[in-house]
């Protein structure tokens, strides 16, 4: 414990060294990779998909990071949605844990996926922005 | 969203990948008895690390391939467990305050304005670190603990400010 919390002690004091937070701080992630895992009787499993009954290449989800997401949390939504219809929403997990059934109604299209992304981003564009650059203009650092 | 969000363990070490650790508890024979009768072709399926250590003709995602190359996957997970668990003053912990009085109100959802969290976390979180969201225009804001251990705040839109 006492590791872990020298660790973040280091890499905090660099990261707010001064009121302003320097441009090189921010992340700048070029790929958002999704892994779902599970953790059963001390063994820890992750969840792959592969793209045919037999294909023996099994996926997880991931995303290239592009303008219309902003920030790398929505590369990974959209790499999700994507890559997997929608399947691993927490409504279809909802239906699957009171046994209803998934009807395709249920999924996502990724084409509709990505023409929503567009719209909303243009939208955002509008509506966000200048709070970006406020917020970014004015970290504070406690004490 | 909100999972990625609340997401509690990622690894952001990689030059310009970072991976998010999500847990998921579906059984993956239910959902791919769903896929098959909708006609889908994508077939789920949770493998352990020994597991994929025992078959070598899997030909898993190249980017899993290069992370249980460099870290111990499962141990990472402990370790963001652990930090956790960590009392406040050990945390990193930094404050997103925002300043929405008509927050989550109107009937219509907008996954950018609403996921403001999302976008910003995007932005500056890394592992290890705890970013809670407060609304001062719901009158939420840290407590005095939280204040006292915060490492930074990120206020964001002042009322006059507010989209």
């Amino acid at each position: 414990m006492e590791g872990l919390s020298k660790e973040y002690q280091q890499q905090s004091e660099s990261k707010f060294s001064n009121n302003f937070c320097p441009r090189t701080e921010y992340n700048h992630f070029r790929k958002a990779t999704v892994l779902l895992y599970r953790q059963t009787l001390g063994q820890t499993k992750f969840l792959f998909y592969s793209k045919g009954i037999d294909d023996s290449c099994l996926e997880v989800p991931q995303g290239e990071f592009r303008g219309v997401d902003s920030a790398i949390t929505f590369t990974a939504v959209r790499a999700i949605l994507e890559e997997t219809y929608g399947l691993l929403s927490d409504s279809t997990f909802n239906k699957l844990a009171q046994n209803q059934k998934i009807t395709k109604e249920d999924l996502f299209n990724p084409k509709v996926v990505q023409f929503l992304y567009a719209f909303c981003f243009l939208v955002y564009v509008h509506r966000v922005s200048h709070n970006l650059n406020f917020g970014k203009a004015h970290i504070l650092q406690n004490g | 969203m909100n999972r990625l969000v609340n997401c509690s363990c990622q690894y952001d070490e990689l030059e310009g990948e970072i991976f998010f650790f999500l847990e998921y508890q579906n059984d993956a024979e239910a959902l791919n008895a769903f896929l098959a009768d909708l006609g889908v072709e994508r077939c789920f399926k949770w493998l352990s690390i020994e597991d994929i250590k025992k078959n070598q003709t899997l030909k898993l995602h190249s980017s899993f391939v290069q992370l249980s190359a460099i870290i111990d996957l499962e141990k990472h997970i402990e370790e963001s467990k652990i930090y956790h668990s960590l009392p406040l003053d050990k945390k990193g912990i930094y404050v997103l305050l925002v300043f929405r009085p008509n927050f989550n109100k109107g009937p219509e959802f907008d996954p950018f304005k609403d996921h403001t969290a999302a976008l910003f976390y995007g932005i500056y979180r890394r592992n290890k670190e705890t970013w809670l969201f407060y609304n001062a225009g719901a009158g939420e804001f840290p407590d005095e603990e939280i204040s006292k251990h915060t490492k930074g705040k990120l206020p964001l839109s002042l009322p006059s400010m507010t989209v």
